[in-house]
């Protein structure tokens, strides 16, 4: 079973309804950490966690998920269709 | 053959760089010229053991697949090496005879990995990293490996030990330098980075270079210079990289063993740009020509120069870091680690043996940082570098482990 860790959204206009880290694949190389305006950080084990979910806005979260060079980072509208 | 947008070089800088004028220029026609036969996949994942070791999945590796290259209208061309530029009829030559003609032209070739220049080096068993066809190599031979060594102190030996040692062989690293990862490292950061890797088991040899690759067809040791020999049955060489410029030698491009380019990553010749790895850009916020070579780097400048091709004036100014993991701990550079400025560093010291910290200061201002176990305080070192942030009277803060970086903030997060 994946080890993902789901953080649901609730940004009033934003088509993005829940972001998913998948913890096996993050290397923590951080590229998501810029982007993401403060959205992600690092925790102890050296993996992508959420901070703040609802802090960036579309563009910026795509931009994230793009920028993992593991594909770590799944965004996914309100239908759970997979956005990245 | 034409092009409105013409890049050489597939790797993330040129293929985020196509991205970015795709979304602003719908209909200009896109061409990417690659060495490599392969589209967009992830090179920060060559070096990971997680990856070679099976616990990613191969698959993985892919960032971008055909349909995506169809989709953008770009015209991927695989396997081919521009060998010549004309700026003045705007014409690039590539090694099979191709001429491609463009309006805007975006290099972004990349580094190459130094050679090991010692007799012997060209036997089997040998090792170098930058493909994927390196990586794959690498993969096959890790397998039945049983005595590895990695040369050089940085971070292709760094990861490749720790990866050579999780796959059950006995490593050793022969670095020139006294410590790891001088001078880029301070003392402290050094012992801590070494103790990691010696409990491993993983034996460091300092002070040494190679003489000699030994074996007959394939690699059975090495000698090095003070005369010790040592066995092994693979080398792996991270001896830092060269950009490959030369053939680009008369077409008048400005060079400095990078690309010049200035803040907009624009070069001196009309029309044409450089991003990422091979290009040393004037950095606006530190005031001199930086040259960078990491993922996160490349991907922004590749941004950035697009941008910029389709007409926008956008200053690179982006912080850039890498963290790597292995041996059990962390290390990240932020920013320029090695400034060419007169710098000061500022210790912020971590639980002995632990953590540390280096802050490297220029005129008053944070212009980069060395975190060992330190990942969570990256955000706020990276933006006390961008928001030039004057620390004349801040050292005391900044040296104290239990001092809280946000609040230095022009807005600290509440």
């Amino acid at each position: 079973m994946p080890n993902q860790k789901e953080y649901p959204r609730r940004k009033e206009g934003s088509n993005i309804a829940k972001i998913v880290v998948d913890r096996d694949l993050c290397i923590g190389a951080q590229s998501c950490i810029a982007p993401g305006q403060g959205t992600f950080a690092i925790d102890g084990e050296n993996k992508a966690i959420v901070v703040d979910v609802d802090i960036a806005d579309d563009d910026a979260l795509m931009l994230a998920a793009q920028s993992c060079p593991t594909k770590a980072i799944l965004l996914f509208d309100q239908a759970g269709q997979q956005l990245n | 053959m034409e092009f409105k947008y013409l890049i050489i070089g597939g790797g993330v800088a040129g293929t985020t760089a196509a991205n970015a004028i795709r979304q602003n220029d719908q209909s200009g026609s896109i061409g990417i010229v690659s060495d490599e036969p392969h589209y967009l996949y992830s090179r920060i994942m060559l070096s990971k053991p997680n990856f070679f070791l099976g616990k990613i999945p191969f698959e993985q590796i892919w960032l971008k697949d055909k349909s995506w290259y169809k989709n953008n209208n770009i015209d991927f061309r695989g396997g081919k090496k521009a060998v010549k530029l004309d700026p003045g009829s705007k014409i690039i030559y590539l090694d099979d005879q191709t001429e491609i003609k463009y309006e805007k032209l975006l290099l972004a070739t990349g580094l190459n990995p130094r050679r090991l220049p010692v007799p012997g080096a060209d036997k089997q068993g040998v090792f170098y990293l930058r493909t994927l066809d390196h990586g794959k190599a690498i993969i096959a031979a890790v397998a039945s490996v049983k005595q590895a060594v990695a040369i050089g102190g940085g971070f292709i030996s760094f990861e490749m030990a720790n990866l050579l040692q999780l796959s059950g062989a006995q490593v050793s690293i022969i670095i020139r330098e006294s410590r790891f990862w001088e001078p880029i490292l301070d003392e402290t950061a050094s012992q801590i980075v070494e103790a990691a890797i010696k409990k491993s088991g993983v034996n460091i040899i300092p002070n040494t270079e190679v003489k000699q690759v030994d074996g007959n067809r394939h690699v059975a040791g090495l000698t090095l210079k003070d005369g010790r020999s040592i066995s092994c049955d693979m080398i792996m060489c991270g001896l830092g990289a060269t950009c490959d410029i030369e053939w680009l030698e008369e077409s008048g491009l400005k060079t400095d063993r990078a690309i010049l380019a200035d803040q907009y990553l624009k070069t001196n010749l009309p029309d044409v740009w450089s991003a990422g790895d091979v290009t040393a850009f004037d950095d606006p916020i530190l005031q001199e020509v930086v040259h960078l070579g990491n993922w996160v780097n490349a991907q922004e400048q590749g941004r950035i120069a697009g941008l910029n091709m389709v007409g926008a004036k956008q200053p690179f100014t982006f912080v850039s870091y890498y963290t790597t993991h292995g041996f059990d701990i962390s290390v990240t550079f932020v920013g320029n680690v090695s400034p060419k400025k007169e710098f000061t560093t500022i210790v912020r010291p971590g639980p002995e043996g632990r953590v540390h910290t280096q802050l490297l200061v220029v005129n008053d201002e944070l212009v980069g940082a060395v975190l060992i176990n330190q990942t969570q305080i990256l955000r706020p070192i990276s933006q006390l570098i961008e928001k030039n942030i004057d620390i004349a009277d801040k050292h005391r803060q900044l040296a104290d482990p239990n001092f809280d970086l946000n609040s230095l903030m022009p807005n600290p997060p509440t």
